[in-house]
């Protein structure tokens, strides 16, 4: 019984809470890299609870979409990190659904804050969710290509049945077409969380904006959740990569010292990929918009690619 | 039991048909009774396919009248119930719906007709499912179409309606023609002379290959043009939004599904067991007429032609199911070909109910404001305060968005085309990992055009007149929407009691029971093949969300207790906002037009207006617009073809009596030589 | 031992895999530079493989081939063509006669038909090495597709030395390598070409003033 409430609580405080870390930390270091101090690594969460105790100014012109969409897509990704195998192979909503679902809570996020975009009345959240809609729908296939590279590999769909499949027969990530999956999710995680070659996560004034410029009008509490909804999401992208391509370590059950030793492993491979991300946001400059359906093209055959060399392989 | 109530329901349909002329003068209260005979007469038949489908009974009715060689005969067997269910649970919400959307054709128009046409279009709709005898299936099939070509070219006075209405009719008939011969070449082989279906499961399998492959390319086009089916839907968005959105919503929920219905008799039934290559084939069309279908909704302004492109992806996907299951079959995979036979049903019921829903709503914003065109729309949501979140569940479901019953549906299609993994042929194998990508572009896509169809038309600032002065609809045409909202978030969150009734249908077709393998408590699992094993419950995603919400809540009154919002104008960079300064549909899609520029071959137009000193751009006008390549490049060709020939042909035609006179002599001389021989 | 043999042969699947990444890669970019990093990756890549198979077979002379193809592949030619690149200073990014997804879709397409038309014959294969073939093949003629799609000259000797690494690797995966003195000669052949070719890319800098071997056409005249 003790498992049944611990292990949510436990799923949820690494996400929620560490996911602003994740973003403070990208900061710090792209900032030293560029010979910058930068702001601290707990920059994000002075943000958020400044934020959180303001009030809010709403657009007249908007209605209570507008209102709702900072908690639906707050929700809609905190049930997605209760899906994703973090600490342990044991998943707390395990019977809720699969990578199919979890995709479709993205879209549920995703559909909300385009329409809150829209809501606003603004030349610019309806640009930033054209954008966002148009990034969406080429990444959407590669995603579940190559989570349907896995899954085929695992022969699962459920994220805790992956998981643990790879684990134990370590022979089947030894496997070029997980590698090929990899470098497609990589890819497309790279878009999907509005990172530099597709979006810049800085700023809404570029003229690519496409995530902040939704983001534009929400203010106080509608932004820190917004805002926190969106580190969490990448937060979960990644976990989603790193407990499928790189599973060791990984707690089986509920053990304390095996959930202490997965923490610490977690840590340094989240580490090790946000540091990969900055290294390609300071190498990449950003794409022209209508060349982001070339990467993601590219990231598609990638993961076609993998289930052509799935049947090889066989 | 279930036969009368089945018999007393069609009775009834004729009865208010009848009835709605007899109301010479009294146009409203004809078309009223008749609207209430029709919902009474739907009550009837959901009722007998209720009682049918609990037991899974098969029922056999059976006519003859004086005509001896037209043998009455109706089957209703789970497939015709299931189908029975759908057509008239969305009959008896249209039927409601239409009491009040007719009201704008009172004193106008004639209603009653309107009623007659509506009763026999959906009475004929329940005979086309049920009928069992090759005569009676093409004689309620024309009946069908008919009285639909009527119901589009309803507002007959428009010239688009009428040339909608003649595209669609001309179409119709060619799939007819072409069953009528699929019919005839089976009928050849049977022996007997009574044309029933119950001869055709007996024989069509024996048949010689060629055959079956004739028939098996005439049955994809003549059902195909119903389904719409790339490239044979230019009918569909066109007759769909000509017609009145009360038969619209008919059309498009379920009288395409008489197609698929064709489908499943002719190739799981008379012509079964099918090579595989018959379901690939199957499976290509359905995936490029998803495909394509979305991709022309996306850049669609008229919120009716939108839905009617959608419906035709929809379609594509139950198809694409359809031809999975055959595929399945051929390689004797019994479980799989059932689970993507449970896939394509769900998702028909499914498409059935948001699309009726989708076309319902869209009527009341047409009620509302006169205008189709989404760009003319904007900030209906402050002003039809109930019709707007009933078109949001709609449009949520549609994009098959937890926890809705759209995506249910698509869970299962992803689900069986994964396990296409598990065919034999590597080939197959890989169209079908192709078409799942397909699925997955279809369905990002599906969300863009429909975010797009809600955003614009209901949020931010009104952009017209039109839309300015909307109010709210009659009750009616609110509370018949509501019903099926409520239908769809009951089918998203109970997906296994959804399961059991389609359990029914599956298990007629294809002799197995899998219900146990895919459903547990009352959630969904998936345990067929291997150890792919995995669960899915819409249901406790949804009740989690609340928890959470409800923590995430508390949280923030704790952190901040007096949160208060202030009311101020949106930023638009230091202007005062104004509805011209909003993203428009067009704008929203144009990254699309950019990308699929191959495809949409957009034209581009833009006219400046200058001041009498050239520094001031006066007005700018801003054409664009997506070229129609199926018109011209299949259609056209066609088209210009058959013109050459009759072209050809008509030095024949001289008007001269004697020369018609001589024509038939020499038929005649002809006919006597070739019979004397 | 079996577990040896299974994590070899995956290692191997894997460079396979990547060389043919790699290949895509060269595809999907248009900086000549980027073309011939990757080029010499792929090869370091394939000289892993022929590594491996040397030490895991026992076969002397693919050490020599090895050492042979680690000089020749990842030093000499990429520095050739560095050199070429930076003589003859070109600036642009090399133009495609068709567009980029396009010609990634073909370049699937083409994998695809490769991958479905070994499927017999791999059948009969060593299990060790059987899935190379495949990759072998498409990487072959991919690399004929980067001869036909690019205009400039230089792709053309990139897409030659792709069909080489493809043709090398194909052998190397069905007999484990051609016997040593035709692979030295092979060597020298695609050696002398890269050189010839270069020398000609020069040539035709010079008295057209572009790569764009469409003003070849000019010639006819």
């Amino acid at each position: 019984m003790t498992s049944n409430i611990i292990l949510p609580i436990l799923q949820l405080i690494v996400i929620v809470g560490f996911s602003p870390l994740v973003k403070g930390f990208i900061n710090k270091i792209e900032a030293r890299l560029q010979s910058r101090r930068g702001a601290s690594i707990f920059q994000p969460y002075y943000n958020l609870v400044k934020l959180l105790q303001k009030d809010a100014v709403v657009s007249e012109t908007s209605s209570w979409i507008f209102r709702a969409t900072p908690y639906v897509t707050f929700v809609s990704i905190l049930i997605i990190s209760l899906i994703v195998p973090v600490l342990s192979v044991k998943v707390p909503l395990n019977f809720t659904g699969d990578i199919i679902l979890i995709i479709y809570l993205f879209a549920l996020a995703r559909f909300f804050l385009v329409l809150s975009s829209l809501d606003t009345g603004s030349a610019f959240g309806g640009m930033g969710g054209s954008r966002e809609m148009m990034v969406s729908s080429m990444a959407e296939p590669a995603m579940i290509l190559s989570l349907f590279a896995v899954a085929l590999t695992a022969d699962s769909t459920n994220l805790s049945n992956i998981t643990n499949t790879l684990l134990n027969d370590s022979i089947l990530l030894l496997n070029p077409s997980l590698l090929l999956a990899f470098a497609a999710l990589g890819v497309v995680i790279i878009a999907e969380a509005g990172r530099i070659p597709v979006d810049n996560p800085y700023t809404h004034l570029e003229l690519t904006m496409i995530h902040e410029g939704m983001l534009l009008e929400f203010s106080g509490r509608y932004l820190a959740l917004a805002e926190w909804a969106s580190s969490m999401k990448l937060l979960v992208l990644l976990t989603i990569l790193v407990n499928i391509f790189l599973p060791w370590g990984i707690a089986d059950g509920l053990a304390f010292s095996g959930l202490i030793i997965a923490f610490a492993l977690y840590v340094v491979k989240i580490g090790f990929f946000a540091f990969v991300i900055v290294i390609v946001e300071m190498s990449f400059a950003k794409l022209r918009l209508f060349r982001i359906p070339n990467l993601l093209g590219t990231a598609f055959i990638l993961s076609i690619l993998a289930i052509i060399s799935l049947y090889v392989v066989r | 039991m279930a036969e009368h109530l089945f018999v007393i329901s069609v009775l009834l349909y004729a009865t208010g048909a009848l009835l709605a002329l007899c109301f010479f003068k009294w146009q409203k209260a004809g078309n009223f009774i008749s609207l209430v005979f029709a919902a009474i007469a739907s009550c009837f038949s959901i009722t007998t396919a209720v009682i049918l489908l609990s037991n899974g009974a098969t029922v056999r009715l059976n006519f003859s009248l004086y005509h001896a060689i037209i043998k009455y005969n109706f089957l209703l067997d789970p497939v015709s119930s299931y189908f029975i269910l759908a057509i008239s649970s969305i009959s008896f919400v249209a039927a409601i719906y239409s009491i009040g959307y007719t009201r704008l054709y009172i004193n106008k128009r004639d209603t009653r007709f309107l009623g007659f046409l509506y009763n026999l279009f959906l009475v004929s709709m329940l005979l086309v499912v049920t009928a069992n005898n090759a005569l009676v299936f093409m004689i309620v099939w024309e009946l069908m179409t008919i009285v639909s070509f009527f119901l589009v070219i309803y507002e007959h006075e428009n010239p688009a309606n009428m040339k909608a209405g003649f595209i669609y009719i001309i179409m119709a008939h060619i799939g007819s023609a072409l069953l009528a011969v699929a019919f005839f070449i089976m009928f050849a082989h049977v022996g007997t002379w009574d044309f029933g279906f119950d001869d055709f499961r007996k024989v069509g399998g024996r048949m010689p290959e060629v055959y079956k492959n004739v028939v098996f390319f005439l049955v994809i086009i003549g059902f195909g043009i119903k389904a719409g089916i790339f490239p044979l839907h230019l009918w569909l968005p066109m007759a769909h939004p000509a017609a009145p959105t009360n038969v619209s919503m008919v059309m498009s929920g379920v009288m395409i599904k008489t197609a698929i219905y064709g489908f499943i008799r002719f190739y799981f039934e008379f012509l079964s067991p099918c090579p595989p290559w018959w379901g690939v084939v199957i499976l290509i069309i359905g995936a490029t007429s998803a495909l394509l279908g979305i991709l022309y909704a996306l850049v669609e302004k008229d919120i009716k032609t939108l839905l009617a492109y959608s419906s035709i992806e929809n379609n594509g996907l139950i198809i694409i199911c359809i031809g999975l299951s055959m595929i399945f079959k051929s390689y004797n995979l019994i479980a799989l070909s059932s689970l993507a036979m449970i896939a394509g049903l769900y998702h028909l019921v499914n498409h059935a109910v948001f699309k009726s829903l989708l076309f319902g709503c869209a009527g009341n914003v047409y009620y509302a404001t006169h205008t189709k065109n989404i760009d003319d729309l904007g900030g209906l949501i402050k002003r039809m305060q109930i019709t707007a979140p009933l078109f949001l569940v709609g449009v949520l479901s549609i994009s098959a968005i937890p926890p809705l019953n759209g995506f249910v549906s698509e869970w299962f299609v992803f689900q069986s085309l994964l396990n296409g993994f598990t065919m034999p042929s590597v080939i197959i194998k890989i169209i079908t990992i192709i078409c799942g990508a397909v699925v997955a572009l279809t369905g990002a896509l599906v969300a863009t055009c429909f975010v797009k169809a809600f955003g614009i038309s209901f949020l931010a600032m009104p952009r017209t007149e039109h839309a300015k002065h909307a109010k709210e609809v009659p009750v009616v045409m609110y509370v018949s929407m509501g019903l099926l909202a409520v239908l769809c978030v009951f089918m998203g969150l109970f997906p296994a009691k959804i399961m059991m009734t389609v359990n029914h249908v599956n298990t007629h077709v294809l002799g197995i029971d899998i219900v146990n393998s895919l459903t547990s408590y009352d959630w969904l699992q998936m345990k067929i093949v291997r150890t792919n094993f995995t669960q899915l419950s819409p249901k406790s995603a949804f009740v989690f969300g609340l928890i959470l919400l409800g923590i995430t809540f508390g949280a923030l009154t704790l952190i901040r207790p007096g949160f208060a919002r202030k009311f101020y104008e949106t930023w638009t960079c230091g202007r005062s906002p104004e509805p011209r300064l909003e993203y428009t549909a067009t704008a929203f899609t144009r990254p699309f037009k950019t990308v699929f520029a191959n495809l949409y071959r957009p034209q581009r137009e833009v006219s400046m207006v200058y001041t009498v000193p050239k520094f001031f751009v006066k007005s700018i006008s801003y054409v664009s617009e997506v070229s129609p390549i199926f018109e011209k490049y299949f259609y056209g060709p066609v088209s210009q073809f058959v013109l050459d020939i009759s072209n050809k042909v008509r030095w024949v035609h001289t008007g001269s009596i004697h020369i018609y006179l001589t024509y038939i002599f020499i038929t005649l001389i002809i006919l006597i030589i070739f019979v004397g021989k | 031992m079996t577990q040896q043999i299974i994590v070899n042969s995956r290692a191997i699947d894997i460079l396979a895999v990547l060389m043919l990444i790699t290949t895509i890669i060269l595809i999907g970019t248009s900086r000549l530079k980027t073309c011939i990093w990757v080029y010499a990756f792929r090869s370091f890549a394939l000289t892993l493989v022929s590594g491996l198979i040397a030490s895991f077979s026992g076969i002397h002379h693919i050490y020599i081939t090895t050492a042979i193809s680690l000089a020749l592949k990842v030093i000499v030619i990429p520095g050739f063509l560095f050199h070429i690149v930076r003589k003859i200073n070109i600036k642009k990014g090399q133009e495609s006669l068709i567009n980029y997804t396009f010609s990634l879709l073909l370049a699937c397409g083409i994998i695809l038909i490769a991958f479905y038309s070994t499927q017999n014959v791999i059948q009969f294969e060593n299990t060790f090495m059987r899935h190379c073939l495949p990759i072998a093949l498409s990487i072959t003629l991919l690399g004929f597709f980067v001869m036909i799609i690019r205009k400039q000259a230089i792709a053309q000797i990139l897409g030659l030395i792709t069909m080489e690494d493809g043709m090398f690797f194909a052998a190397l995966s069905t007999s484990y390598g051609m016997p040593l003195i035709v692979e030295l000669g092979l060597f020298f052949d695609i050696m002398v070409s890269v050189i010839i070719m270069g020398i000609y890319v020069y040539r035709i800098k010079e008295s057209f003033n572009t790569l764009d071997t469409d003003f070849l056409k000019e010639l006819k005249e």
